[in-house]
C-alpha cells in the first residue's frame, strides 16, 4: 500500500487559507427549503394531506407514468403523497425544533452549574449525566409510550431525554475552558464578587459550540421521530410523518415503490443536509485545532 | 490491572442498579399500572384484587426490595400476553438481538477501521473524499430506509437475499448491512481524523526516520489509532441495541424489540419492564468489556489510576 | 557523508506553492560537525526533512536540486531505496525526545525496529550493549520499560541509540537539547560529540543556540529566509562575520556582554514564506542595506574557506 507522507514537525510561517469561502450551499439550500416546507407546507399542498379518495388510489408520480394532477402520486387510500410529505415536514421541523431547543436548554443549564460550580454538584450532575448516555432512547421511548400513550408531544419528550446528555457533556468542558480562561481577568478586574456577571461573559463564548450541536442534533431528533413514527410508537396516523409514510409504504415495496421511497428520500436528504452544515460550522468555527478535514 | 477491573466492575454494578431502579420509578411513577393490566371494563373491586394479586398494593420501598430480590434470581414476572415467565421470553429474543447486532457490529468495525485508515493515510486524495461523503450519507440515512432499499433491491428486484424473518443463514446479511451502515460511518470517520492526528505526532516521523517497513509504520499507528476507535466502538454498539429495535421490526427479526413492541401493544407492563432492564444490563455490561480493553490497549491508563487511584 | 546542492523544496496550501529552501548548498565530511543555524522559519528544519524525503505531496515536495548522501542521490532513488537509506546511513535525533517514543511500545522493541538486519537471536544483547554504551544503566530491565517511564535525558539516550541502531554515516541532531534542562543538556552534547569522534559521523546540528553551535561543531551555515547567507570554519564566522545577519546573531547572543549593558536584538520580524521580499531577504531588517538588496538577490562569493552572499558585506 502506497503511504501518503505527511511532514509532521514545524510547519513553516504560511498561514493555511480557511475554508471559509466554500459554503455548504447544497446543505443549506436542502435545509432552507426543508424549513419553508415545514412552515408553509400546509398552505402550499395542493391537496389535503389526510383525504382520503379511493379511486385514485396508488397512482405513480409523474416520472414514472403518473399525471401532474397528483405529482408524486398518490397512496393507498388516494392522498396525496406530496401533500403529505410537506405535512411531514412540518412534523419533522416541529420535532426537530422543539427537540433541540428542550434538549439543549436542559443541556447547556446542567453543563452551566457542573462546569461554573465544579465540586460536588459537578460529580453528581455528572455521574448522572454518564449514567444517561448509557440509556437504551429507543427502549425507553417504548416504555414512555406504553405509560403515556403516542403523540407528537410524547416524540418531543423521548428525544429530549436521549438528547441531553451530549449537550452537557460537551458544554461541561466548554464552560470549564472558558471558566479558566475568564477567570483571572474577571477576578481581578471586578474584585471576586462577580459570579453572576461572569455567567454573562461564559454563555456567549459557549454558543458555538452549542450551534455546532445543535445543527446535528437536528439531524439526529430527525432520524429519531422518524424511527418512532415507523414503528407506530410516534405520530399517530392518519397523521403523515415520513416515519410512518415509510411504516405504510412498507407494504407496498412491490406494488408502489414510490410509498416506500419517496418519504425517505425526503427524511435522508434533510438529514444529510444538517449533517453537512453542522460538519461546515464545526470547522468553520474550530479550524486551528482541528486535524484533517 | 487487577484493581483497576475491580474497579471497573464495581462502577459496572452501580450503574446496572441505578438504571434498573430508575426503570422501576418510572413505571410507579404514574401510580401504579394495575390499571393498564386489567380488561377495559373490569370493576373496581377486580381491579383491586389484580393490584393485590401482582403486588403491587404494597408499599412501593417493599416492592422496591422485592423487585431487586427477584432480579437477582432472574424472576423479571410473569408476561401476561404470553402466559410465561418474562425471563423464558426475553432470553431467547435477546439472542437473536445480539447475534444480529454482533454480526452487524464486527461489519462495521472492520469496514469503518478499513475505510477510515485508507482514507487517513491519503488524506486530501479522491479516496479520501469519497470515503468522506459516503460516511456523511451513511450516518444520515435511517436503518429502517436503508433497509427498505435493500429488501427493494436485494429481495424484490433480485431475488438473492430473504425480505424477513431469522430462518438461514443468508437472513441475517440484510438486516446486518442496513444496522451497520451508520456506525460504520462513525467509525471510519474518526478513525480517519485519528490516523491523521497520529500521522501528524512527533513519534510517527521518528518511526519513519528509522527507514521501517510501511507494516510496522502502520501497526503504530493502529495501535494509537485503537484507543479513540475502541472507545467510539462501544458506545456504538451500545446505540445499536437500541436501533436493532427498528431494523428488527422491519425484517421481521424475532429479536427483543420486536418483542418490545409486541409487548407495548398488548400492554404487557412486566415484558416490557423486563426487556429494557435486560437490554440495560446487556449494555453495562458492554461498557464494561470495552473499558477492560481500553486499559489493556494503552498501559498509561491502568498504571495512572493505580497510581492516583482516579 | 552529506553533500546538499542547490536544494530547493516547496510548501503546498491549498492551491498555491511557498518556496521554503532556496538554493541552499553545503556539504558535511565524515568525523566532522556542521552546525545549521537560523531562527524559526528560516528553513533549517525544512532542509533536515527534505535529507530524510519527508517532504512529500500534499505537504510539499522538493523541486530542485540534489542530496547526496556516501555519493547516492537520495531524490532520485525509490521509496524502498530509501528506507534502505534511512535505516543504515543516516541518524536521526528528534527535538523532544518524550514524544518521539511511541507511548504504546516499550522502548527495546522501539529499538530493535532500527535494526531489522541484526538476527532475533542477537538483538537483545545488542540493544543491552548500545544502551550501556550511552550511559543507561540496567539496560535488559530498562529494555521493557515504556517511554513514559523515562526521564528526557534518558529518552533522550533511547532516541540515539535508535539513531544508532543502524551503524549511519550521517547523524542529523534538529535541536536535540532544546527540550531538556541545562544540566541534562550538557550530558547530551558530550554524548553527541563524543559519538561523531568514536564513529566518524557527519553531523549536521540543527539549532538557534550560537553557544552549542560553536562548542561541538567545526563548521557552521547560517540561514535565513530559506537561503544560506554565510558559511564557513565555525570559529571564522563567529569571530569575524561578513554577512550582517550573522554579525547580528553573533552580538544578540549574550556572551562576553557585561552586566547591565543593554540586550542587543535585530530589530523587526522574520519575513514569512508567503511574504518573501525580492532580492535579498535580510534586506528590510539590515542597517547595510543598499538598493541593489532590495532588488537582486546577493551573488555568492568566496572567501577562503567560507562563503557569504552579500552586497554589502561588513569589513574585516
Amino acid at each position: 500500500m502506497a503511504l501518503v507522507d505527511l511532514v509532521s514537525l514545524r510547519r513553516p510561517r504560511a498561514r493555511a487559507r480557511r475554508s471559509v469561502d466554500r459554503l455548504p450551499w447544497f446543505g443549506i439550500v436542502v435545509l432552507s427549503t426543508f424549513v419553508l416546507a415545514g412552515v408553509f407546507g400546509p398552505w402550499m399542498a395542493p391537496y389535503p394531506p389526510n383525504k382520503i379518495n379511493l379511486g385514485q388510489s396508488l397512482l405513480p408520480p409523474f416520472f414514472a407514468g403518473g399525471n401532474a394532477e397528483h405529482l408524486l402520486g398518490t397512496d393507498q387510500l388516494g392522498r396525496d403523497v406530496l401533500s403529505r410529505l410537506l405535512s411531514g415536514a412540518q412534523v419533522s421541523l416541529l420535532v426537530a425544533v422543539g427537540a433541540v431547543m428542550l434538549a439543549g436548554v436542559l443541556g447547556t443549564s446542567v453543563a452551566l452549574v457542573a462546569g461554573y460550580l465544579g465540586g460536588r454538584l459537578d460529580t453528581i450532575l455528572t455521574r448522572i449525566t454518564d449514567a444517561s448516555m448509557a440509556f437504551p432512547v429507543l427502549l425507553l421511548g417504548i416504555v414512555i409510550v406504553a405509560l403515556y400513550g403516542t403523540g407528537i408531544s410524547v416524540v418531543i419528550l423521548v428525544i429530549v431525554l436521549g438528547a441531553w446528555p451530549q449537550y452537557a457533556r460537551v458544554l461541561r468542558s466548554e464552560v470549564i475552558r472558558v471558566r479558566g480562561q475568564a477567570y483571572v481577568t474577571m477576578a481581578t478586574v471586578l474584585g471576586g464578587g462577580a459570579r453572576w456577571s461572569m455567567l454573562r461573559h461564559v454563555l456567549p463564548n459557549i454558543v458555538p459550540t452549542f450551534l455546532v450541536l445543535a445543527t446535528l442534533q437536528v439531524g439526529l431528533s430527525i432520524v429519531a421521530e422518524g424511527s418512532m413514527s415507523f414503528l407506530g410508537i410516534g405520530v399517530p396516523l392518519p397523521d403523515a410523518s415520513w416515519g410512518n409514510m415509510l411504516a405504510d409504504g412498507r407494504a407496498f415495496m412491490r406494488t408502489a415503490w414510490w410509498l416506500a421511497v419517496l418519504p425517505g428520500v425526503a427524511l435522508s436528504l434533510t438529514v444529510v443536509a444538517a449533517n453537512v452544515v453542522g460538519d461546515w460550522l464545526r470547522h468553520f468555527l474550530d479550524p486551528s485545532t482541528r486535524t484533517g478535514r | 490491572m487487577l484493581h483497576f477491573a475491580l474497579r471497573r466492575l464495581l462502577q459496572g454494578v452501580i450503574a446496572a442498579i441505578v438504571l434498573v431502579s430508575v426503570v422501576f420509578f418510572l413505571a410507579r411513577l404514574n401510580g401504579d399500572p394495575t390499571a393498564l393490566l386489567a380488561p377495559p371494563n373490569a370493576a373496581p373491586a377486580e381491579i383491586d384484587r389484580l393490584r393485590a394479586n401482582l403486588g403491587y398494593d404494597r408499599p412501593i420501598p417493599v416492592q422496591y426490595i422485592a423487585f431487586l430480590g427477584d432480579l437477582v434470581r432472574g424472576d423479571l414476572g410473569s408476561s401476561t400476553s404470553f402466559k410465561t415467565s418474562v425471563i423464558d421470553l426475553v432470553l431467547p429474543a435477546m439472542a437473536q438481538t445480539a447475534r444480529l447486532a454482533l454480526i452487524a457490529f464486527l461489519l462495521a468495525l472492520v469496514a469503518g477501521v478499513v475505510l477510515g485508515t485508507l482514507a487517513g493515510m491519503r488524506a486530501q486524495s479522491r479516496t479520501d473524499t469519497t470515503v468522506r461523503v459516503a460516511a456523511v450519507v451513511g450516518q444520515s440515512i435511517p436503518s429502517f430506509w436503508l433497509g427498505m432499499l435493500l429488501i427493494l433491491l436485494f429481495s424484490v428486484t433480485l431475488g438473492w437475499l430473504p425480505a424477513f424473518g431469522a430462518i438461514g443463514a443468508a437472513s441475517v446479511i440484510l438486516p446486518a448491512i442496513a444496522l451497520a451502515a451508520l456506525p460504520t460511518a462513525a467509525i471510519a470517520r474518526m478513525t480517519r481524523s485519528t490516523v491523521i492526528e497520529i500521522y501528524g505526532k512527533d513519534f510517527t516521523l521518528f518511526e519513519r526516520s528509522k527507514g521501517v517497513a510501511p507494516s510496522v509504520l502502520l501497526t503504530h499507528i493502529m495501535r494509537n489509532a485503537s484507543l479513540p476507535v475502541v472507545t467510539l466502538a462501544g458506545i456504538q454498539l451500545g446505540a445499536m441495541f437500541s436501533q436493532t429495535i427498528v431494523v428488527e421490526s422491519l425484517f421481521a427479526w424475532p429479536g427483543v424489540g420486536q418483542l418490545a413492541i409486541s409487548a407495548i401493544n398488548t400492554k404487557d407492563f412486566a415484558l416490557v419492564q423486563g426487556v429494557v432492564i435486560v437490554n440495560t444490563l446487556v449494555f453495562v455490561g458492554l461498557l464494561f468489556v470495552v473499558d477492560m480493553l481500553y486499559g489493556v490497549l494503552d498501559p498509561r491508563v491502568r498504571d495512572h489510576e493505580a497510581k492516583v487511584g482516579a | 557523508m552529506l553533500d546538499v546542492q542547490g536544494l530547493e523544496v516547496d510548501y503546498f496550501s491549498g492551491t498555491s506553492s511557498v518556496r521554503a529552501t532556496r538554493g541552499v548548498s553545503f556539504n558535511v565530511a565524515a568525523g566532522t560537525a556542521t552546525a545549521l543555524v537560523g531562527e524559526s522559519g528560516s528553513g533549517k528544519s525544512t532542509v533536515a526533512m527534505a535529507i530524510m524525503r519527508m517532504i512529500r505531496p500534499p505537504t510539499g515536495d522538493v523541486v530542485g536540486g540534489r542530496i547526496l548522501i556516501d555519493g547516492t542521490d537520495v531524490l532520485s532513488i525509490s521509496d524502498r531505496e530509501m528506507r534502505e537509506v534511512l535505516r543504515n546511513r543516516i541518524g536521526f535525533v528528534p527535538q523532544d525526545p518524550t514524544t518521539a517514543l511511541d507511548p504504546l511500545f516499550p522502548v527495546g522493541s522501539q529499538i530493535a525496529e532500527a535494526m531489522p538486519s541484526v538476527a532475533r537471536g542477537e538483538r537483545t544483547a545488542k540493544i543491552v550493549d548500545l544502551l550501556s554504551s550511552l550511559g543507561i544503566g540496567d539496560a535488559d530491565g530498562r529494555m521493557r520499560a515504556y517511554p513514559h517511564e523515562f526521564s528526557g535525558g534518558m529518552c533522550q539516550r533511547v532516541a540515539i541509540a535508535i539513531a544508532l541502531a543502524g551503524n549511519p554515516s550521517v547523524l542529523i541532531a534538529d535541536e536535540p537539547t532544546t527540550a531538556l534542562d541545562v544540566t541534562t543538556q550538557v550530558g547530551i552534547l558530550r554524548l553527541l560529540d563524543e559519538l561523531r569522534r568514536e564513529r566518524q559521523l557527519a553531523t549536521l546540528l540543527i539549532t538557534h543556540n550560537v553557544h552549542v553551535a560553536r562548542l561541538l561543531c567545526q563548521h557552521v551555515i547560517v540561514m535565513y529566509g530559506g537561503v544560506v547567507v554565510e558559511s564557513g570554519p565555525v570559529s571564522e564566522i563567529m569571530e569575524d562575520p561578513r554577512h550582517p545577519y550573522t554579525r547580528a546573531l553573533m552580538d544578540s547572543s549574550a556572551q562576553g556582554r557585561r552586566p547591565r549593558e543593554p540586550l542587543h536584538t535585530i530589530a523587526g520580524q522574520p519575513p514569512t514564506l508567503g511574504d518573501m521580499p525580492i532580492g535579498c531577504p535580510f534586506a528590510p531588517r539590515c542597517e547595510r542595506a543598499h538598493e541593489v538588496c532590495r532588488a537582486e538577490m546577493p551573488d555568492t562569493t568566496v572567501q577562503g574557506a567560507r562563503i557569504f552572499s552579500c552586497w554589502n558585506p561588513e569589513a574585516s
